[in-house]
């Protein structure tokens, strides 16, 4: 365990502490309050340092917006705050911009650009959520960006949401999407493609995908033609209505989503709180009927507009693209590949079909970037030990498991009610993974360390509970101190062991030794009312698993589980496992393995 | 009427702009102690600054400005980890917020002091401290990045880190106190 004061400043450097370090962490900053202070001194050391080394990045970002509204927006916003000073309360503009005096010229030029920056922000949210265009202040006026009007120029209608940002927009309008832009209502958005995000008058965040039509009708109504978007609203302001051709949804204080599907159908997922979703088969709201989604489930308006009375639950939170996530498709942007590997993790939990997903994030010690899996770090009879990805196509960050000779690892499932297994319908009435009718996949990797030290075991187990064999209804590795690779299948006290068999279309079993290779792993389980299928693949590639016959193949009679071991016998070498993927189809296992490849050729 | 009015608004908005920028780098600190990622905290800064200036005619200008921002900034960060959920915790429990907020405004008087201090010790800092300094902020790296550059292991740049800004630390106490300015 680290000391508290490297466990803070590994908190500031962006470290996720475990619940066990931040307890300590806590606990001694509560206790002395010489330590309190001490987190202080160091916030104050963390936060001024980056005060005064970031003039680059700032300046960067500023360059950012080549769109001069922007540039002027600061200016105007700084000429206003320093009139306003001289005016009315006889200060000097170093009164107001926080010490300047005392700081260089380059210091003092970025810091009085960042108050300035903030307080526009502050002052425009607060005028738009309080007056309107007409009354608007000579500040907010002078902040009016490029090719707008100023109200009192002419009668516009009024804004009624800002830009704030725009990635990779394309759009079919006159005016190009830039951050900034302020967007009137009746005004049309046409996006081909891209992601928009808008702070609409109320303080809601509103994200659209392109392809998408839509108009703000208003503040607090959205008219969406085609496409998607997602609608954070703010605590304040519920009431916020979107209208597609087939339904109207409602917020009742809320994050949520409404996507347009290809026949007109509407679909809506509920992050938070809850919607009204109405169908628009009848004359007027009051009269329409109605269904209240709550957070976690999702609703559906059929293509002829009558309500689809069954509630689903969501298949996973990032179906749409939600506003916290806009801040790191602009890091990733900008170049930054933790935001890059925050966006492709989002991009992961949309695929339809993942279950779960652990690929050993090395900075969080496995807790970040993981699907459906419970505890962090592994749980492990020795200390967890976490080394390099066993290949380089990976999440940036991400490392491997290694376990030790005579040492096991599990992952434990998360089977909780509204935990990806159980809206996949996978789960039993006991919470174990196998119920009846249903399919799962599960994909990794592995490699042994010194192929030469066999000892008794070493793999993976699909389990119910610790103990081996009798809570253990499928091993997949060597066994026996054969060293050739294959699968046990544990029915009550028998055992029925299977080779792998390297080229299955010959009648002949052609086993697979051991070797330090990378080998990657894909297992089928069907379960059926009688017998439950298994199949396993070794080194064949993903898209190829549909037309390859299983290099080994039974049946089980009731295989269920709810943890997976990574177990080493002793004397064994040591085995690295990496890579976990669960997925209803191999097509999603694909997909995951391919959003991984283009992450990392993004870092690269 | 209306004149007055605009008149009375504009007052207040310069009131607010004045208390705002003289606490920014004191709020801007605070969220940052709870709030590790840059832009994050930016955001949680920004959404402090609204929710001031909507509120601030329910400020109580006999009160420290700052006690009273800070009491928003938490609310802010409270709500942005509620935003977040599970991949990213609260690591301070309740107890420990208020003592750190205690501290905090124990500490105000002497910040610019603590903050003049720190330019010196900065400069003052090896050619490699200054390096990983950059690095983390000027190209606002993660430790992993900065592993791969300096060819580190990433536990030695957190470890490399936290020895730096204590290093600052000590420096910035040592000086304060030559400089006879109350000890920190």
């Amino acid at each position: 365990m680290k000391s508290p004061i490297e466990l803070l400043n590994a908190h500031f450097d962006g470290r996720v502490l475990t619940a066990e370090e931040a307890r300590v962490l806590s606990q001694w900053a509560a206790t002395d309050p010489a330590n309190a202070r001490t987190v202080v001194e160091l916030g104050i050391i963390h936060s001024q340092v980056d005060y005064r080394l970031s003039v680059a990045r700032f300046i960067d970002e500023i360059g950012d917006s080549e769109d001069p509204a922007i540039q002027r927006s600061i200016e105007s916003a700084m000429e206003s705050i320093e009139i306003g000073s001289y005016r009315d309360k006889s200060l000097p503009l170093a009164t107001v911009v926080s010490k300047p005096k005392r700081q260089s010229e380059r210091l003092r030029g970025w810091v009085t650009a960042a108050v300035a920056a903030s307080l526009l922000f502050a002052f425009v949210s607060v005028l738009r959520s309080s007056t309107t265009d007409q009354d608007a202040s000579p500040e907010v006026a002078a902040a009016t960006p490029e090719g707008q009007s100023s109200p009192q120029e002419a009668p516009l209608a009024a804004v009624v949401a800002t830009v704030t940002e725009a990635i990779g927009v394309e759009s079919t309008g006159v005016a190009p999407f830039r951050r900034g832009k302020y967007v009137r209502g009746g005004e049309a958005l046409e996006l081909k493609e891209g992601v928009l995000a808008l702070t609409t008058a109320d303080g809601s965040e509103v994200v659209v995908e392109g392809p998408a039509s839509l108009v703000f009708e208003d503040g607090q109504r959205i008219a969406l033609k085609a496409g998607r978007l997602s609608a954070r609203v703010d605590e304040e302001a519920t009431g916020l209505v979107v209208t597609t051709p087939t339904a109207t949804v409602v917020d009742l204080g809320t994050e949520f989503g409404v996507g347009i599907g290809p026949h007109l159908e509407t679909s809506v997922a509920v992050y938070d709180g809850v919607v009204e979703l109405y169908g628009a088969s009848s004359d007027g709201l009051a009269n329409s009927p109605s269904k209240r989604i709550t957070a976690g489930r999702a609703g559906q308006v059929n293509a002829d507009g009558t309500l689809n009375w069954a509630v689903q639950t969501l298949p996973n939170d990032r179906e749409f693209i939600r506003p916290d996530e806009i801040a790191s498709l602009r890091k990733a942007r900008a170049g930054s590949a933790e935001a890059r590997q925050q966006t492709s993790f989002y991009a992961l939990q949309r695929t339809r079909g993942l279950v779960a997903f652990q690929s050993f994030d090395l900075p969080s010690d496995g807790s970040a970037y993981s699907v459906s899996f419970r505890g962090s770090p592994p749980r492990t009879t020795a200390s967890p030990t976490l080394v390099d990805d066993l290949q380089a196509k990976h999440l940036y960050s991400s490392g491997a498991l290694r376990v030790g000779e005579a040492e096991n690892a599990f992952l434990d499932i998360d089977n909780s009610s509204d935990a990806p297994f159980a809206r996949a319908k996978l789960l039993t009435d006991r919470g174990l993974v196998g119920r009846s009718g249903a399919e799962l996949w599960l994909a990794w990797k592995t490699r042994v360390i010194d192929p030469e030290r066999i000892g008794d075991h070493a793999g993976l187990s699909l389990m119910f509970g610790d103990q081996s064999r009798t809570q253990e209804p499928l091993f997949i590795g060597y066994s026996g101190g054969r060293g050739l690779l294959g699968i046990v299948s544990n029915v009550g006290s028998r055992a029925v062991e299977l080779e792998l068999d390297a080229n299955p279309e010959t009648f002949a079993v052609d086993p697979v030794g051991l070797d330090d290779r990378t080998h990657q792993w894909v297992l089928q389980l069907i379960f059926g009312e009688r017998g439950d299928k298994i199949a396993v693949w070794c080194d064949v590639p993903l898209d190829a698993i549909r037309e390859t016959r299983p290099q080994a193949e039974t049946v089980n009679a009731n295989v269920m589980f709810d943890r997976l071991r990574m177990g080493v016998s002793a004397g064994a070498s040591d085995w690295v496992f990496d890579d976990f993927v669960m997925a209803t189809s191999i097509d999603a296992i694909s997909d995951v393995d391919r959003l991984q490849s283009d992450d990392a050729a993004g870092a690269r | 009427m209306a004149e007055r009015e605009w008149s009375g608004e504009s007052e207040r908005r310069c009131d607010f702009a004045t208390l705002w920028a003289e606490s920014y780098d004191k709020l801007r600190t605070y969220v940052r102690i709870f709030v590790p990622l840059l832009h994050d905290a930016d955001d949680v800064l920004q959404d402090t600054a609204v929710a001031i200036a909507k509120d601030f005619d329910k400020y109580d200008p006999s009160r420290p400005f700052l006690e009273w921002a800070i009491g928003i900034a938490r609310n802010r960060v409270l709500q942005y980890y509620r935003k977040r959920g599970r991949d990213r915790r609260m690591i301070f429990d309740v107890d420990t917020i208020s003592k750190i907020e205690g501290s905090l405004m124990e500490l105000e008087p002497h910040i610019d002091s603590y903050e003049e201090s720190l330019e010196f010790c900065l400069q003052k800092l090896p050619d490699r401290a200054r390096r990983l300094l950059e690095l983390r902020y000027t190209c606002c790296l993660n430790a992993t990045e900065i592993a791969e550059q300096l060819k580190m292991t990433v536990q030695s740049v957190y470890t490399r880190l936290s020895q730096v800004r204590v290093t600052l630390r000590d420096c910035v106490r040592r000086q304060t106190r030559e400089s006879g300015g109350t000890a920190l």
